[in-house]
Formats: structure tokens, C-alpha cells, sequence
């Protein structure tokens, strides 16, 4: 069953495009027809249905002007005779039906309906309207009926679609074609001495292609003798090649180990050399690191002898300022002795007035107090500057032993310095002997990177010797592959060449052809 | 040849043309010259069904007054003979008796139809045939305009009689709310036609309208239609039975408007169908109360029917009197020598007075009467109302 609907022949793929041409062909007639039967039927209805509306209006202004309701109905009665109306009905101007022997159907699908007007023509009033209704049944019924017969037609039609392909095919294409089959055929097989009857040719395209087959089997023959003759000579070159391509990879192969022994000496080297390199370079880094620490160092010896220097300073000042508040206290002894000698006088002053108080008797009471406030004041002033001179001698006491201590740190100080002198010229030996040393590391460091960069370039030029090794092996191999593959071809062109039969086999021919055999190999 | 074989062929060629002349003479007979002593007239309406009083009403008025023109003699020494037949107030039968009247019975006339579209059905035929169509019972406005030649109507039109209507329930009653309730048929129409125009005049518009079929009773649809635009009155038309079927029913459920008969209803048979419930239904006539004996024409008609035994005096009854009245007016006046042309040159002549009706057509005007008289059931009566 399958089968059936497989394309597996020409007639079969005729078929399809014709039917479905065929197919499309009595579709459009169909609607074609259908349209033009429709418009056709319905512009008949068209012009009867407005006639026959347009009549009854005009002639039923008569009755409507002389209310004749019996008159309007019986013409309706008249117009719904006619199969194809379904319905008519006189109104009045409010749209009333004023007849009774039709009704306006609720479903108007299907219908053509008239309205007019029924105007009084002297007052140009409307006095009512005219409704006719015409079923379109006449139309769904031509419409099947085109429908049927159409489908009928196209039926005919595809069946004689069928028949007439199916011959058609046969005759003018398969049987001509059934010779040309055959030559494919025994082209197929390999048999090259097939020839064609020149009988049944025509002109047509098939024809053509009967001669065009003739030609390409001469041409075949041909052709094939050329290739048998190549292939014989492809197989000889191809030995040739094999030999001398093996010597060559022998060689290749001991170029290749000598180069990778090279390489590895000098990867060694290369790599020893890095480790020089590397260690120059910490040495260096380590020089330099003293050379830093060691003028880091000067400075701050630098500084502390400068901050010496300072205190030297401030301490000769502070002997100086120490003088000079003894010197001042001095002086506020002798003021001392001034304030002591008032006080005394002041006693001596508040004595006498105090006889004199006394002398004076009441009246002198209140002076007399006051007088001995004044004594006592005097013997205050004279405790407190007896007070304040011993604070100031305790003072002066003080700063001589202020002055004596000080003095003893200036000597220090000054011991310090000269120590600080010397350690700075030590310092400065250190830094320069540094320096040199640094400067000794970096030339080493220099000189172990200039053998590592050479080392670098010298292997990498052994490096580009042993690719240049590789790659020549690498293509002596591809050359062995191809020369292997050409015999290889060679083989197969020589064996799909004895598979064609270029002549007819006579004993002669076949003494040829075993001697290629042997050739081949 | 012999003398006798001639004879004979002469005999037998005189023979035939005796006979084609009376046949031809029979044929003049139908369509334009009445011969002889007898003049036959026509009538098909509804002898049955349920508008049968008024086709037996008809007759029975025609038949006491052409009864007693034929005792007295007859018309330029001619008797009125009337063949009738029942068409039940269906169109229909209307058309088939009427062929029949014309081609078989070969009528003069025909006289006394009911109903609007029984009248409709066979108007084509009565153009065609040319022959005289005499008081027709019904209102219908077609009738009488365009003026058809051979159409005569007694009684004033629906539209008089809506006219009437509305005035009354407008400036009388003063209601706004009008609404309608009609057969729903040619009928119906005729009248809704008369009653718009009225409304229209007065710029008002019917607040409802409900239906019923001919010849049935189905009026509750129509009644609930109706009952939910709740008019204060109602202009029915429609006849005797299912009138009161409608009035009773709405009577019942509470539902009290104004009802407004037209004449065409048949007041007395209405009032007999209403049965003691109808006080205050309205109801318009285009006849004389046939209770007045006031009137010249009422009294001789109650003499008559007296005379013939008849009890039953009716508006239905007096109508049908007065159509054979005048006929026989027109008849006098047309003289012995009656085609249908002569006939409709009399009428259109005719100026009878009987008392203070006056019965007149004119070539353009095929209604004789324009009067219409508002009356109101009470205590089993129709009476009068001003």
C-alpha cells in the first residue's frame, strides 16, 4: 500500500500536478460560474423585485389616498403569488402594517427586501411605506444546482486526467525510454561495447538523449583506454618515489637525535646559569640593602651629634639664668634689711605714741588702740621678712648646688661629643666600604644576566635546528605516506579499469590484457 | 327533386331558424333586454353560517315587499321572481353562484349580496358581464368609488359611518384612546380604512389593533391584544356572533371600554347573541330604527310584515324592504321597456321621497342614502342616541 503513494514513477509524478491543475481549474470555474449565476439571478430578482416595488408604490398612492385598505391587501394577495415572495406589506407613515394577508417575517436572512416610499405627491408628504420581501431560495438553488453538476464535471475530468496521462506517460516517454534503460544498464555492469538501435529514434528530447548516450559510450571506451594506459605509468613512478623517500628518513632520523642531544646539553647550561644569575642578583640586593641601612645610619648620628650641641647650648644657658637668680636674690636681701629697718622704726614710732596715749587718758584711748595695731603690724612685718630671708638663703643654697651640677653636665656633655666624633668617621668608613661592595655585586649580577641572554639565544637557535629536523621528517613521512597511497590508487585505477570490457573479448585481446595484469603487479 | 323532398328541406331550414331566433332572443334576454312577463332577479349571500341573519334578514324584507308588488300586479305587468342562494358569506361560493345566477339562471339583476368580500370577489365578473349589482349589503368604499356603472348602494358607506364613529366617541364621549378590533379580511379593511381616514382628519392614531378570522369565533387573541394598549373604546367590525363573543369575553375579565358596532354587525342578532350583557355597546345604522314607526317607510314596512305574517321586525329585515323599495321605484320609472342600460338611466334619475328620506342616484354618485344614526343597547333594545 505504500507503495502507492510512493513517486516512484514518472506517471506518478505527472499525475499529482495534473490532477491537482485540473483540480484548481473546475474550482475556479466553479466559483466563476457560481458568481456570475449568482449576480446574475440576483440582479433578475434586483430588477423584478424594484419594478414590481416601484409599481405598487405609484399605483397604490391612489389608494392610500381613498384609505382603499381592502384595495392595498388585495394587492398583496396579487404580488405574494409569485413563488418567490415571501412577504409584502403596506405601511402607514408611523411604519403601522396596514394590510393583513402577509406579515414581515423576524428572520429576513435570505431575503432581498424592497422598501419604498408611497408619497403623496401634491403635498410632498409620505403617507406610508411598501415592504417586499423576495426569497433568494431561487438562487441557493441554481447555486446547487451548478454545484452538482460542476463536481460532476470536475469528477469526469480527473478519471479522464488519469486515463490520459497514464497513456500519454507510456507511450511517448517509457517506451522510448526502456532502450536508453538498457544501455544504463549494461554501462552498469561494466560492458562498454553496447550499442544503440538506430531504429527507434525520434526527434524529440529522448531521442536526443539516445544519441547523446551513443556518444558517451564511445566516448567511455575512450576514455577508459586513456586511463588504463596512465595508471600502468602512475604505478612505475610511484615505486620509484617509495625507495628513494625510505634513505631519506634514515638520515632524517639521525640529524633528528644528534640535534635533540645538542639541546639538552644546553638546557643544562642555560639552566645554570640562571642560578648564577639569580644569585648575583641577591647578593647584589643584599649590598645595596647595606649601603642603606649604613647611610641611614650616618644620618641619625648626624642628628644625635646636632641634638647634643643643643642640650650643650641650653645648659650654658641654664648656668647663666642660675647666676642670675642668685644675684637677684641678693638683692631682695638688702631690701629686706630696708623693710626690716622701717618695721623697727614703725615699732618705735607705735611705742611713742602709745605713751603719748596714755599720757592723753580718755582721749587718747582711741589712739592708743591704734597705736598698738600699728606695733603689731610693725612685728608682723618684721616676722615676715625674717621669714623671706631664710627662704632666700635656702634659695641661694639651692641654686649653688644648681650651678655646681650643672657644670658637671656640661662636662659630660662635652666628653660625649668627642666620642660622637669619632664613632662619625668610623660611619663614614662603613658606607664607602659598602658602596664598593654594592657596586662590585652589580657588576657580577651584569655580567652572569649577558651569559644567560646568550645562553637563552644560543639554545633557542638549537631549538629552531631540531624543528627544521622535525618538520623535514615530518614531510619525509608525508612523502611516504603519498607514494604509498599513489601505488595504492594506482592499484585500485588498475583494477576498476579491468572491470570494463573495452572490446569484444577475442582470444588476442585477452593475451593483452594478461600481460597488464602481470605489469601491474 | 320532388315537390315534397323540397318541402321538406324548406321545412326543416325554417325550423332551424326558428329555433336559432328563440335561442338568440334568449340570449338578448340575459344580457340587455328583459322579455316576456317575468322578471328574474338574483342573490347569493350567507343563508348559513354564522352571518346567516343577515342573508336571511335580507331576503326575507325583499321577498314581503316583492311579494306584494306581484299581488298588486307586478311592474309594467311583469313579477319580480328572485332566485337565491346560500354562499355562507365565502367568496368563493360567492363567484360560483353568481356564474350560475348569470349564465344558467340568466338574472336580469343581482340584488341583495352580503359582505365586503363576497362583493369583491365578484366585482370583475359583474364589469364583465355588465349586469346590474343592487344594494349590496356592506359599506365598502370600492362600491361606490370609483362609481361603478352598474353598482347600486342603498345604505351610506363605512367610511359615513366611521366618520360617524369618531365624531360621536371624540367630541361625545371625549376619548383619545381608540383602538381596533377587525375580521381580518376585505371587510375589516374596508372599515380600518374609513376609521383611519377619520382619526387621520382629527390627527390621531389608533392605539391597537386585534383580528379575528371570518365565519369563527376566535377573538381571545385579538381581546388580549388589545387589553394591553387598554383603549377606552373600541371600534369593532366584525359580525353578530363573534361581536358578542368578544364584548362578553372582555365583559368578563373586567375589560369595559366603549364597543362601536358598524351597522354591517347586525344590531338585532347581536343583541340576541349578547344576551341581557351588551348594555352600552354603541352601533352605528344606516337605516331607520325599525322600532320608529314615526317614519313613512318604517310604518309601511311593520304594515307589511304585519301583513305577511312576519313578527320578527329587525334592522336586517327593514333594510332588505327598503332595497326592494326602491328597486321597484326604479323599476317603475324605467318603464316596460327594461335593458340594463334603461335601468341605470332610471336610477340615475330616481328622487324618491318616503317621508323625510330621500333616495337619490346621479351618474356620479351610486349611493342613494348618506344618513348614518348612532344608536346604543339598552334593556335589550337598540336605542337611538343623540
Amino acid at each position: 500500500m505504500k507503495n502507492i503513494l510512493k513517486f516512484n514513477s514518472v506517471e506518478k509524478k505527472f499525475l499529482l500536478p495534473i490532477l491537482l491543475f485540473t483540480f484548481a481549474l473546475f474550482v475556479l470555474i466553479a466559483l466563476a460560474g457560481l458568481t456570475t449565476t449568482s449576480s446574475l439571478i440576483t440582479s433578475q430578482i434586483e430588477t423584478r423585485g424594484s419594478a414590481m416595488a416601484n409599481y405598487m408604490a405609484k399605483t397604490s398612492t391612489f389608494y392610500y389616498y381613498n384609505y382603499d385598505l381592502g384595495a392595498l391587501d388585495g394587492f398583496v394577495k396579487e404580488v405574494i403569488k409569485d413563488q418567490d415572495v415571501v412577504y409584502a406589506v403596506f405601511y402607514d407613515e408611523k411604519k403601522n402594517p396596514l394590510t393583513i394577508s402577509s406579515t414581515e417575517p423576524v428572520n429576513k436572512k435570505n431575503m432581498l427586501v424592497y422598501e419604498k416610499e408611497i408619497k403623496d405627491t401634491t403635498k410632498n408628504t409620505i403617507m406610508g411605506y411598501l415592504a417586499i420581501g423576495y426569497s433568494l431560495e431561487a438562487l441557493d438553488k441554481s447555486r446547487n444546482k451548478f454545484l452538482i453538476v460542476i463536481s460532476l464535471c470536475t469528477l469526469l475530468a480527473l478519471s479522464g486526467m488519469i486515463i490520459g496521462n497514464s497513456f500519454l506517460v507510456r507511450w511517448v516517454i517509457l517506451k522510448p525510454l526502456k532502450e536508453a534503460n538498457n544501455v544504463a544498464s549494461k554501462l552498469a555492469d561494466g560492458d562498454l561495447t553496447v550499442e544503440l538501435k538506430e531504429t527507434t529514434r525520434s526527434e524529440d528530447e529522448i531521442g536526443v538523449l539516445l544519441g547523446n548516450m551513443e556518444h558517451m559510450v564511445k566516448k567511455l571506451r575512450e576514455i577508459i583506454g586513456n586511463v588504463s594506459e596512465s595508471a600502468m605509468a602512475v604505478d612505475n613512478s610511484a615505486n620509484i618515489i617509495s625507495e628513494s623517500v625510505q634513505d631519506q628518513a634514515v638520515i632524517a632520523n639521525q640529524q633528528s637525535s644528534s640535534v635533540s642531544e645538542i639541546t639538552s646539553t644546553m638546557e643544562e647550561f642555560f639552566a645554570s646559569s640562571t642560578e648564577i644569575a639569580e644569585h648575583s642578583g641577591s647578593v647584589v640586593a643584599i649590598a645595596e640593602k647595606t649601603l642603606d641601612d649604613t647611610k641611614k645610619g650616618a644620618m641619625t648620628f648626624e642628628t644625635f651629634v646636632a641634638k647634643m650641641s643643643e642640650i650643650q647650648e641650653d645648659n650654658q644657658n641654664s648656668i647663666t639664668e642660675i647666676l642670675e637668680l642668685g644675684n637677684k636674690s641678693k638683692e631682695i636681701s638688702s631690701v629686706m634689711e630696708i623693710i626690716n629697718n622701717i618695721a623697727d622704726h614703725t615699732k618705735l614710732i607705735a611705742f611713742n605714741a602709745a605713751l603719748e596715749a596714755s599720757s592723753a587718758g580718755e582721749a587718747g584711748k582711741r589712739f592708743g588702740v591704734v597705736a598698738a595695731e600699728i606695733r603689731r603690724l610693725a612685728d608682723s612685718v618684721m616676722d615676715s621678712t625674717g621669714e623671706i630671708e631664710t627662704k632666700i638663703s635656702e634659695i641661694q643654697e639651692a641654686t649653688n648646688r644648681l650651678v655646681v651640677s650643672s657644670e658637671k653636665g656640661t662636662k659630660g656633655i662635652q666628653e660625649g661629643m668627642e666620642y660622637s666624633m669619632e664613632t662619625g668617621e668610623l660611619l663614614s668608613e662603613i658606607v664607602s666600604g659598602a658602596d664598593a661592595t654594592s657596586s662590585a655585586a652589580k657588576q657580577i649580577s651584569l655580567s652572569t644576566q649577558q651569559q644567560k641572554t646568550a645562553s637563552e639565544q644560543v639554545v633557542s637557535a638549537i631549538r629552531e635546528i631540531a624543528d627544521g629536523a622535525r618538520k623535514s621528517s615530518e614531510s619525509i613521512g608525508q612523502i611516504t605516506t603519498s607514494s604509498k597511497s599513489l601505488t595504492r590508487l594506482s592499484e585500485e585505477l588498475k583494477s576498476m579499469v579491468k572491470q570494463f570490457s573495452l572490446q569484444h573479448q577475442d582470444p588476442e585481446e585477452k593475451k593483452i590484457s594478461i600481460v597488464l595484469d602481470d605489469y601491474s603487479r | 327533386m320532388n315537390r315534397g323532398a323540397i318541402l321538406t328541406r324548406v321545412g326543416r331550414l325554417l325550423t332551424v331558424g326558428l329555433v336559432a331566433t328563440v335561442l338568440l332572443s334568449g340570449l338578448a334576454t340575459a344580457q340587455n333586454m328583459v322579455a316576456g312577463d317575468e322578471l328574474v332577479i338574483g342573490m347569493s349571500n350567507a343563508q348559513s353560517g354564522p352571518a346567516s341573519a343577515l342573508g336571511q334578514g335580507l331576503k326575507q324584507g325583499a321577498m314581503v315587499y316583492f311579494d306584494k308588488v306581484n299581488k298588486a300586479g307586478g311592474i309594467h305587468g311583469r313579477k319580480i321572481r328572485m332566485i337565491s342562494y346560500d354562499d355562507g358569506y365565502e367568496p368563493r361560493n360567492t363567484v360560483k353562484n353568481t356564474q350560475k345566477l348569470i349564465s344558467e339562471d340568466k338574472v336580469f339583476a343581482l340584488f341583495g349580496y352580503v359582505g365586503t368580500p363576497t362583493s369583491k370577489a365578484i366585482l370583475p365578473l359583474i364589469s364583465q358581464e355588465q349586469i346590474i349589482y343592487f344594494s349590496p349589503f356592506t359599506g365598502a368604499e370600492f362600491l361606490r368609488n370609483p362609481v361603478n356603472r352598474y353598482v347600486f348602494n342603498i345604505r351610506s358607506s363605512y367610511f359615513d359611518e366611521a366618520e360617524a364613529q369618531i365624531e360621536y366617541l371624540t367630541t361625545v364621549a371625549g376619548i383619545k384612546g381608540i383602538g381596533l378590533f377587525i375580521q381580518d379580511d376585505a371587510y375589516g379593511l374596508a372599515v380600518k380604512g374609513g376609521i383611519m381616514r377619520a382619526l387621520q382628519k382629527r390627527e390621531m392614531d389608533l392605539i391597537g389593533e386585534g383580528r379575528y378570522t371570518r365565519n369563527t369565533l376566535d377573538v381571545s387573541a385579538g381581546l388580549n391584544d388589545l387589553k394591553k394598549v387598554n383603549p377606552k373604546a373600541i371600534s369593532m367590525v366584525g359580525t353578530y356572533k363573534a361581536m358578542a363573543t368578544f364584548i362578553k369575553e372582555a365583559k368578563a375579565t373586567g375589560y369595559n371600554p366603549s364597543f362601536f358596532n358598524v351597522s354591517f354587525v347586525g344590531t338585532d342578532a347581536l343583541i340576541q347573541e349578547l344576551d341581557g350583557k351588551g348594555d352600552g355597546t354603541l352601533v352605528t345604522q344606516v337605516m331607520p330604527s325599525p322600532d320608529d314607526s314615526g317614519q313613512q317607510i318604517v310604518k309601511q314596512y311593520r304594515q307589511d310584515m304585519g301583513a305577511a305574517k312576519e313578527s320578527d321586525l329587525n334592522y336586517v329585515s327593514l333594510e332588505g324592504y327598503i332595497d326592494a323599495v326602491v328597486f321597484v321605484e326604479i323599476l317603475k320609472k324605467a318603464g316596460r321597456d327594461l335593458t340594463t342600460d334603461s335601468f341605470i338611466s332610471a336610477a340615475e334619475a330616481l328622487n324618491y321621497k318616503a317621508g323625510d328620506i330621500w333616495f337619490s342616484f346621479s351618474r356620479d354618485n351610486h349611493q342613494a342614502l348618506q344618513k348614518v344614526y348612532i344608536t346604543k343597547v339598552a334593556g335589550g333594545k337598540a336605542v337611538s342616541v343623540h
